[in-house]
């Protein structure tokens, strides 16, 4: 089982530039934990000091309770994956693979069974003859892995090992990945700029943003409940509504008067009237409506309908001007919709969070 | 012949015309043609002892007609002087010496024609290259200078690589670009002023000395015994060093730069010591570039003339050393030739040892 790997106040500096600002968070033992955030916004950064490449200019890092500053990357119980791989092209393949064994004493014989054994791991069993440059992408990518796992680490890192992969490798190799870490229970500490990915294969996510750690919770929570604006916005798609609240109920809920109209909505972050917030709905929880059956009802036109095949994406325009995207399946309803047509479209309290304003993710 | 079409529909006939016109009266004059030239000199020579052999019989012949003439005028004053019976004795003898004046001037017309022959006089044979080989003391100087020159091949290697290597991944930007042009601009004085400077600082009174004076380990001004020079071979070997230093540094450098710095990372992340990543990632990756730098050094080092001119302080010979000689000195050029020939045939077998030690082809030289 892998250890855990605790971060406690951490900050690194680039001369004037802040990184990663005060960063704290303690990844399980034996989970599966990605970084997600856009680029630059500090995430390389804290894997390389996890790593041990550089040391934080503030707080510790602790793996498995043990401190670990000035402790270098050779001696870390860490493995780096690179994402473009970084394998060493004039070595064949179980060379590669049994690389870090040199130097744990292994002679040649024991390191070409470890390797025949990770191959047989990575499914590519009978390849360790051959160079590196005679692989294609996903091959190489399990090559990569391999290399990592034959030190056995008690962490693994991954640096995006799959943003240079063509969609459909992606996406298999996101169950591989998983079931990887789930047969050899090492920690994983992945990161990634694609929230798909970061989504269907974490146990936890944190969404990063500036440098800053905006919410870590589960894909779920991550996604039905995001803590701010940003993480609102960069996971998935969400309709945000400017607005100043009017009410406050006793259930946690409140009403605010948004650019679409007046919305019901969760008030977690508890806002109280006159504060300046943003109502968010996800445009998959919003329904076309014949009657007022939902708690939410707002009198739309259609404005334009992008066809995407297994879905349709639906702009409305509301009475007050402001655009509010419908999103629904392909169910053969979709292509009924005209522009110009009046539809009403519902959605219900709990789908209508709201968040303080703040700025939301670039497009 | 696609490479030629290639260029062709590039740029065009005119641009690639005079591309290859001129790749070719380069190679065909700068190289090929000197090169045959040289060879052809090694296989003849001049019979020099012969010719100044018989320069000297005909300036001896010469000579002794002067003195057959001072006899005959001797004799003449002594005959018209002399009494009638002393005289038959006297012009007996005068018939003599104009018989002999007679066959030495026939003599003297024989050889000096065959002195304006031989003079011109070419033989082609192999006794250029026995020569070489049986001269023990210049057999010694030879491999004396091939093994200096792989020393000096070795020092330099083992003395840039790491210097490179800092260059090419340790240092920032700007320092490495700062250390760089501390490399170069010793390179804008003139070899041959460099080479000086280097005899100053190791002669016995010089800036070394000097310096080691001031620390009491030397006393400069002793008469006897006087303070140590450093000339010599260990001179010789480090005044090489010194003025070819960035024929290794920078085919290091440009090769250790191409390395991707992540596997030098990955390396690290999996456990490796500095000198495993050395070993194992950094150095197959430079072997290119250290074939090109060992093949440079070792050829200026073993075809240097002035460092060994300067800094041997007499005590060394060079092979260079000993070609100048027989050009410029007894200005025998077929032996030049040919020894110039043997130093060309080492560097070539030294190329190909090279190449095939470090496994790099002729491109990957190239690039």
């Amino acid at each position: 089982m892998g250890m855990d790997v605790d971060l406690d106040a951490v900050t690194m500096r680039f001369d004037e530039f802040v990184a990663v600002r005060n960063a704290t968070l303690t990844v399980n033992s034996g989970e599966f934990f990605s970084f997600l955030g856009p680029s630059g916004c500090g995430k390389t950064t804290i894997l390389r000091m996890v790593s041990g490449f550089i040391d934080p200019s503030e707080g510790s890092i602790r793996i498995g309770g043990i401190d670990m500053r000035g402790i270098g990357p050779n001696k870390r119980p860490t493995a780096l994956i690179f994402q473009n791989l970084a394998l060493f092209p004039l070595m064949k393949v179980w060379e590669n693979i049994s690389f870090g064994l040199r130097f744990r004493g292994a002679d040649a014989a024991a390191r070409r069974k470890r390797a025949d054994e990770l191959l047989d791991l990575i499914e590519l069993p009978d390849q360790g003859d051959k160079l590196v440059s005679e692989l294609s992408g996903g091959q190489r990518q399990r090559v990569a892995i391999a290399r990592a796992l034959a030190v056995e680490p008690e962490v693994l890192l991954l640096d995006e090992p799959l943003s240079a992969l063509d969609l459909k490798l992606r996406q298999h190799m996101r169950a591989e990945l998983r079931a990887i870490q789930r047969r050899t229970g090492v920690t994983f500490i992945y990161i990634t700029h694609d929230q798909g990915e970061a989504l269907t294969m974490s146990d936890r996510v944190a969404v990063m943003s500036q440098g800053m750690i905006e919410h870590i919770d589960d894909s779920e929570v991550i996604y039905n409940r995001p803590s701010t604006a940003f993480v609102a916005t960069f996971v998935g798609e969400n309709n945000p509504f400017y607005g100043r609240v009017v009410e406050t109920l006793a259930d946690g809920h409140a009403v605010v008067d948004t650019e679409l109209g007046r919305i019901r909505g969760v008030n977690a972050t508890r806002r109280v009237v006159g504060d300046n917030v943003i109502v968010f709905v996800r445009p998959e929880r919003c329904k076309i409506v014949e009657n007022a059956d939902f708690d939410n009802v707002m009198e739309t036109t259609v404005d334009r309908l992008d066809f995407e095949g297994a879905f349709v994406n639906l702009f409305l325009r509301g009475q007050r001007g402001k655009d509010i995207i419908v999103h629904m399946t392909n169910d053969g309803r979709a292509l009924e919709f005209q522009p110009g047509m009046p539809v009403k479209v519902g959605f219900s309290v709990d789908n209508a969070t709201i968040l303080p304003e703040a700025e939301l993710a670039a497009d | 012949m696609s490479q030629v079409s290639d260029l062709l529909r590039r740029y065009g006939v005119v641009m690639t015309s005079y591309v290859l016109i001129a790749c070719s009266v380069w190679i065909v004059i700068m190289i090929v043609v000197p090169q045959a030239v040289m060879l052809t000199y090694t296989f003849w020579y001049e019979d020099k002892n012969l010719v100044g052999e018989l320069y000297r019989e005909i300036d001896q012949g010469y000579a002794q007609l002067d003195a057959f003439d001072a006899k005959l005028a001797d004799l003449d004053s002594r005959i018209s002087a002399a009494a009638a019976d002393a005289k038959s004795v006297l012009e007996i003898r005068r018939d003599e010496i104009v018989k002999k004046e007679k066959a030495l001037e026939a003599r003297l017309a024989t050889l000096e024609k065959r002195y304006e022959e031989e003079k011109t006089r070419i033989y082609w044979g192999l006794r250029n290259y026995k020569y070489l080989f049986s001269n023990a003391d210049h057999r010694m100087v030879f491999f004396k200078t091939i093994w200096a020159s792989v020393l000096v091949t070795f020092l330099a290697l083992v003395f840039c690589y790491p210097v490179a290597y800092y260059l090419a991944k340790v240092a920032p930007a700007e320092r490495a670009a700062l250390v760089m042009l501390g490399l170069i601009v010793p390179y804008w004085v003139n070899e041959l002023l460099r080479v000086f400077a280097w005899q100053m600082i190791l002669s016995g009174r010089g800036v070394l000395n000097l310096a080691l004076s001031l620390f009491g380990i030397v006393d400069i001004n002793s008469l006897n015994p006087p303070p140590p020079n450093y000339l010599g071979d260990g001179g010789v070997i480090v005044g090489m060093i010194y003025a070819y230093i960035l024929f290794m540094v920078f085919p290091l450098y440009n090769v250790i730069e191409t390395l991707d710095r992540n596997q030098i990372e990955a390396g690290t992340d999996l456990g490796a010591p500095w000198w495993g990543i050395h070993w194992h990632i950094v150095i197959p990756h430079a072997k290119p570039g250290i074939a090109v730098g060992c093949i440079m050094t070792f050829m200026l080092a073993a075809g240097s003339y002035a460092v060994p001119m300067a800094l041997s302080g007499g005590r060394s010979q060079w092979f260079t050393q000993i070609i100048y000689t027989w050009t410029n000195e007894t200005q025998d050029m077929n032996l030049g030739a040919t020894y110039a020939l043997l130093l060309l045939v080492l560097c070539i077998l030294f190329i190909m040892a090279m190449m095939r030690v470090f496994r790099v082809s002729l491109e990957d030289i190239a690039k």
